[in-house]
């Protein structure tokens, strides 16, 4: 059975990386070993089919197909090796001239307001919404007690539906899209 | 087979570069005439379709152009191209793979020496090279994407392993191991190819 080593020997001497010490050793591996030397002999089939396959030249006309390609999208405007770069400096230059415009409107509204009478308003908004939030959650919680006290039932058939559901959910995790199957 | 890889820096090639970041297209097309065989084989290989191929090798073009202004000089424009396409090639083969319906069934090939595209009598050399062309490019795609782009970057372009890493953006331990597997998973295929081969002629 062929092992790592001499795997490796084989595929550097197929690659003409192996230094003289190493190509005795795979000599001698390959006259002692028959399955060494049967899988180095399919290898080297491989190598030898591989250095001998044709280049394929490009069609003709290829090349003036790809300047007429390259016209047509210069003339549309797609292709332009600066409008990356004017893109990047249009981008920072709209940012360096918005900063300090918004720094500056900011600071405006700030000092406009800036009083407490204002800052107590927008704390006493959020307290209000927030109490609205906290009062519905309540209720929810109120009725919910009212429909168990009415029904016992209802909590034992809640739980049973539980571990269903999360069966039902395991179940619709493991089938995969049909793009990713048919691929 | 392979081409040489192409040295950094030649005078003529970086002349042209300048003129077309100039804006001079006849420069331009100077480097497609002189890359477009080596883009448009490596394109084929990786894709195993001559439409495609031409295609990706248009693409491959475009994009250099637009990213001319990144080119590095002490760099082999070759290689640089290469790269560009090389790394096309892949994500297009991807997308390709995500769409296709079915790759496992009935289109397995069993003997690549028994396929041929062209009925035309054509001289005997020349048929032999497509035959050889067209058994070689069905084994190839047997092979994953990487695999099969670190084999033709090696094969046809004579590269090292860290010149591969470098244009396929990986390590040189990578490399080593996907050409590996790739040796490998071929010599599997060549067998059950001629099992096939073999059975083939028995039942004749």
């Amino acid at each position: 059975m062929t092992n790592e080593r001499g795997r490796r020997l084989m595929h550097e001497a197929l690659d003409d990386r192996l230094g003289v010490e190493a190509q005795q050793e795979l000599r001698s591996r390959l006259e002692t070993d028959p399955q060494e030397a049967f899988e180095y002999e399919r290898l080297r089939a491989v190598d030898e089919m591989l250095k001998s396959a044709p280049f394929e030249r490009a069609p003709q006309y290829l090349a003036v197909r790809i300047m007429a390609r390259l016209a047509d999208e210069l003339q549309r405007g797609r292709l332009n090796p600066l409008s990356g770069t004017a893109l990047a400096v249009g981008l920072a230059l709209g940012t360096l001239t918005l900063l300090p415009l918004l720094v500056s409107a900011v600071y405006l509204l700030v000092t406009a307001v800036g009083s407490a009478t204002f800052f107590n308003s927008v704390l006493q908004f959020i307290t209000g919404v927030a109490s609205v939030g906290a009062a519905a959650i309540l209720g929810l919680v109120e009725s919910a007690q009212a429909l168990i006290s009415g029904s016992p039932i209802l909590p034992v058939g809640l739980l049973i539906l539980i571990p269903v559901g999360v069966v039902w959910l395991a179940r619709l995790s493991r089938q995969r899209p049909a793009s990713e199957q048919k691929s | 087979m392979s081409e040489n890889p192409g040295s950094a820096g030649d005078p003529v090639i970086l002349e042209w570069v300048q003129a077309a970041l100039a804006g001079d297209h006849d420069a331009f097309a100077e480097l497609v005439y002189t890359y477009q065989d080596s883009v448009y084989n490596l394109c084929y290989r990786i894709l195993s379709d001559p439409a495609e191929a031409e295609d990706a090798a248009q693409e491959a073009f475009l994009r250099a152009y637009t990213n001319l202004s990144r080119y590095d000089p002490a760099r082999s424009f070759k290689t640089w191209v290469l790269t560009i396409a090389s790394n096309y090639c892949i994500d297009r083969l991807r997308r390709r793979r995500m769409r296709m319906v079915s790759m496992d069934d009935d289109d397995d090939p069993t003997s690549p020496s028994l396929t041929l595209s062209d009925d035309r009598p054509q001289p005997e050399a020349e048929m032999l090279s497509i035959e050889q062309s067209e058994a070689v490019q069905l084994l190839l795609e047997q092979l994953p994407s990487e695999y099969r782009a670190a084999v033709v970057l090696r094969y046809w372009y004579d590269y090292s392993y860290v010149e591969i890493a470098s244009i396929l953006n990986t390590t040189e331990s990578a490399i080593k191991s996907r050409l590996f597997r790739a040796r490998q998973m071929l010599a599997e295929k060549l067998d059950s190819a001629a099992v096939g081969a073999l059975s083939a002629l028995l039942e004749m």
